[in-house]
This record gives C-alpha cells, structure tokens and sequence, in this order.
C-alpha cells in the first residue's frame, strides 16, 4: 500500500492528463493481504484515469518478473512501477517499459521512488507519437 | 488486553516420536517492549530462519522483508545459530538494526527498526501446524511438560493418551470423568482449569499425546490457516453472520460446530470436525442423490467390533458452497459409517477457518481469491478486472497514450 500512497502523492496529484492511464495490479503477496486491506489500498487511487486489475496468482507478477530480468534471482514483480510510451503495444510478447522502478532491495539501478516515476511519464511528453521505449 | 511484541514462531520439525523438550519449547515467544510483526520458521532451512508471515503496516514489512525470505544475520549474530532469547533481545530493543537475508538465491540488506508495542496491539498467539499430518497438530505444554495436541474441532472434551498420564505422573481416570492437569500453555497464553479426560480416539498414522477441544480455548478466536498451516489464537470476536463468509454455527449433543452447505443443490449439516481428514464425507444414502463423475469405488474400509463399513469415493460432479465459497468437483466420501456429514481439513486446504465459541460464528476466507469475490461483489468499488487477458486488452485500447502500470500488494 505503501506504493499506492506514493503514486497517489507523485503521479496522480502532479500529473493532471486526463490521458495518462494507470493499471494498478494487485496481487497477494505478504500474510496479511486480506479483503480489508485492499479495499483500503484501492480507496488510495480514487482517479477516474486508475482501472484496477486482480492478480490472484501472481501470474502476472511473474511474468513481468521474468521479462524484465529482475536481478539476482528475483521473479516476482511487485511493488514495483512500470512506464510505457505511447507507441508500446503488447502483441505475444510483453511489452518493454521505457521505464520501471522498484522501492525493493533489488539493486541500486532501479530503485525509485514516486518522484521517479513522475520525472519518466513527464519525459515522455503528451505527444502521441511521443518517445518508443522499444 | 495486553499490548504484544513481535513473534517469532518455532517450527516443529521433529518426528512426533521424537518430541523433545527442544522441538516444542516456545513455539512462540512475545516480547511486550518493542516489535517488528514478523514470524519466523526455525529449522525450516539450514541457514537461518524463514519468514513465515509479515504483518502489515509492521517494522519487517517496512523493511522489505517478504514471506520466504530467509533471514541470515541480525547485527552481525549468523541467523542459523541464534537462540531464541538473542533474538527476541534483538528484536524487541529499539533502534536500528542491521539485517541480512536471502530471497531466493540473492542476499538483501535491510534495516529493521522495531515499533514500540501500543496497547492497541491485540493478544495474539500464532504456533506452526504440523503439515505432515493433514490435522491440526501443535505443540504446547501441559503442566510443564511438552507434548503434540490435535486441535480437535468435532468434540467439546480434551483428552491425553494413557503414556501422556504417565508422563505427568498421573492415573488415567475413569471413563466419563475429566481432570485438571494443571495449566495448558500455547505460546505465552496459558489456560486454566481445563480438564482432561482419558484415552482420545486415535487417528491411524497420527501420534499425539492429546487432543484440545475448541471450548477449551475460549475466549479467543482459534483461526486455522490449512493453507499456511498455521494456528493463531486472538483476542477479539467475528462479526455477525451475513451468510457469506462468517455463518453461524450450531452444535450437535457432545460434538462440535456444524454449520449448513449446499452440496450440489441440496442442503447438508456438516460437522466441522477437523479430525476427520476426508474433506468431505456423508452417508452412504446420499449415493443415489448427489452426482458423481463415475461410479463410487471403494477408498478403505472402517472396522467396528460387530461390521466393516465400506468407504466409498468419488469426485462429486457439481460444486459444493459454502457461505460465498464455491468449491467446484471436490472428492466426496460415502459409507454407512459416518454417524453424521462432516467436512473436513481435506476439503478446507486452501482456507483459513477462523471459529468465535463465544458467539458461535465461524469464518471462511479463501487463501488466494476471496480478494477478488469480495471486490466483484462490491458494485460501489470502481471495477476489478481479473487477470492478464483484461490488463493485455486496457493496453492496447490505450494506446496512443502514456501508461503506467503498478504491480502491487495491498498491504
């Protein structure tokens, strides 16, 4: 939840594009991963821009786990943020984010936080055709 | 209520024969000064101790630490060889700590800071369950002395086993009369004046030196985590029955709770007994009412001292319900010798049962996707979309547009 609260401060409260779109997906991971908490957690991205996702078994945690080559072993995705240009398509393969950052104790390279996350959707502008991260 | 500390829970590894002093002691240790909200496995791995639950909003989920995690230095201290009170002093001290661990085959570094324990906290004891049996089998003490009960949810009497009585030093006592063996403990909550009585019913292929009756454990919630095997014992009650995933129960003369399902359509009253490993077991008579895939063929047989009663199984060709839950093509069991329906640990293993003998609620949450019933219920909450193929086609409707996508745990 900790991630949600950070978008919510960074991206959705500094970013005002109607057009920016948000996937937020959930998924459990710690213990206590109860209905109450994501109830509270989804409350946290009240934006008409955020459509919400459930992962129920971590599928597509792993997936992007694998795709992006987490270091030292890692193949789960989570807590982790992902930024895809304009022009990104996901066709058989996932698509390839322009940017990702993780506030895990992965590496150093792409531990990020929401300000982070923030700088890389504004670098993409609000051009359609605006910079390919593939 | 008393404020808690953090937990760190001792897996019990060894055989049940074996049982030590060793493998049951402490199975949890609590420290009221400072905590970190994290549990931890000892033995399950050789080089330190796997986490084992991580509770939200706590110092150890701050830190990164996940379930899995294998924690291999505590300020420099080599994790595998800690004792137990090192590491309670460690944790339960304020300040920073440096702390090593291992998630798969990466070693991580974090810095734990330990929370002050606040009233607000709840009394809480949370032990292993022993996962090779399929019952719930804990360790605890029993006037001082450590011994492997069942958590026996289909009677209302605590028994020992006759060697149990001896090793207290006590005559078994006569059939139909129950003693007080002295105090009960369970992590650092000990129950008085629970009565034993002789000779519990044994379980082919299960040892144990005792069986504990729900009631025996009130007033606290008794929550059996099948999926995690894990028992936690809380302070605190369930909220009223709405049908869904809190019932109401009741109980039948001298078993336990029994609650009502619908098994292909049709209402049963099942026992909610968790000694009875098979999942789901009725009488042979349902044989001509509910659907099966097959035939039933024989699975066992159950012996009394005047008959042999065949056990008669099959994969039930519909969904059994109960509250929310759907529990689609479950393996069902027949024979004339269960004296009533039960559903047991079998067809539970993906389920947390949480039971309040004081109100006589029983709760059910599915491990991995009741979060995602609950929230498609909720017609008020914005949308959830299962899965890959929605997430895939949002993608691409959206292209042209900037996306950021966020994978996330709730908590």
């Amino acid at each position: 939840m900790r991630g949600a609260r950070v978008v919510a401060k960074n991206v959705l409260s500094a970013i005002d594009d109607p057009e920016l779109k948000i996937y937020a997906v959930w998924m459990p991971v710690l213990a206590a991963d109860d209905r109450e908490s994501t109830v509270e957690a989804r409350s946290t991205l009240e934006d008409s821009r955020v459509t919400h996702f459930w992962d129920s078994d971590q599928s597509l945690g792993r997936a992007f786990g694998r795709s992006l080559e987490l270091p030292r072993g890692g193949d789960l995705a989570w807590d982790m943020y992902l930024v895809f240009p304009q022009d990104s398509e996901w066709g058989e393969e996932l698509p390839i984010p322009s940017h990702w950052s993780h506030q895990l104790g992965l590496d150093e390279r792409h531990l990020g936080d929401g300000s982070s996350v923030r700088r890389a959707i504004e670098a993409l502008g609000t051009d359609p055709g605006g910079a390919s991260g593939r | 209520m008393t404020d808690i500390a953090f937990l760190v829970a001792a897996v019990l590894t060894l055989g049940l024969q074996e049982a030590s002093q060793d493998s049951v002691d402490q199975p949890i240790r609590e420290v009221r000064r400072h905590r970190v909200g994290v549990a931890f496995e000892i033995g399950a791995v050789a080089d330190g101790l796997r986490v084992a639950r991580v509770e939200s909003g706590e110092p150890g989920e701050q830190a990164g630490l996940q379930v899995g995690d294998v924690l291999l230095e505590v300020e420099g201290v080599d994790a595998a060889t800690i004792t137990q009170e090192t590491l309670v002093d460690q944790f339960s001290r304020s300040g920073s700590l440096s702390v090593r661990y291992r998630r798969g085959s990466e070693v991580l570094v974090t810095t734990l800071e330990p929370r002050r324990a606040s009233l607000a906290d709840r009394e809480v004891v949370g032990t292993p369950l022993e996962p090779a049996h399929q019952v719930p089998v804990f360790g605890a003490y029993l006037d001082g002395q450590p011994m492997h009960f069942l958590l026996h949810t289909g009677t209302l009497q605590s028994s020992l086993t006759p060697s149990a009585f001896e090793r207290l030093g006590r005559p078994v006592p006569p059939e139909g009369v129950a003693v007080d063996l002295g105090p009960l403990r369970i992590g650092h909550l000990e129950f008085t004046g629970r009565r034993f009585a002789g000779g519990p019913p044994a379980i082919p292929g299960i040892e144990y030196d005792g069986v504990v009756a729900l009631p025996d454990l009130a007033p606290f919630l008794v929550q059996i985590e099948y999926a995690d095997d894990y028992l936690l014992l809380e302070s605190g009650a369930l909220p009223p029955a709405d049908g869904s995933g809190v019932l109401d129960y009741f109980v039948c003369e001298d078993t336990g709770p029994a609650v009502t399902i619908d098994i292909a359509g049709h209402d049963f009253d099942v026992h909610l007994d968790s000694s009875y490993r098979t999942g789901i077991a009725v009488g042979e008579e349902y044989i001509s009412v509910l659907p099966t895939k097959g035939e039933p063929a024989v699975m066992g047989e159950v012996r009394t001292p005047d008959e042999t009663h065949a056990i008669l199984g099959a994969e039930l060709d519909g969904y059994v319900r109960i509250g929310r839950h759907q529990i689609e093509r479950p393996g069902i069991r027949f024979s004339s010798a269960f004296e009533h329906s039960n559903l047991g640990p079998d067809a539970l293993e993906e389920f947390t049962v949480t039971f309040d003998t004081a109100n006589r609620r029983v709760r059910f949450q599915r491990r991995t996707t009741f979060l995602a019933t609950l929230l498609q219920e909720a017609a008020a909450t914005p949308s959830l979309d299962e899965g890959r193929d929605a997430l895939r086609a949002a993608f691409q409707a959206d292209r042209g547009k900037r996306r950021l996508l966020m994978l996330l745990s709730p908590t």
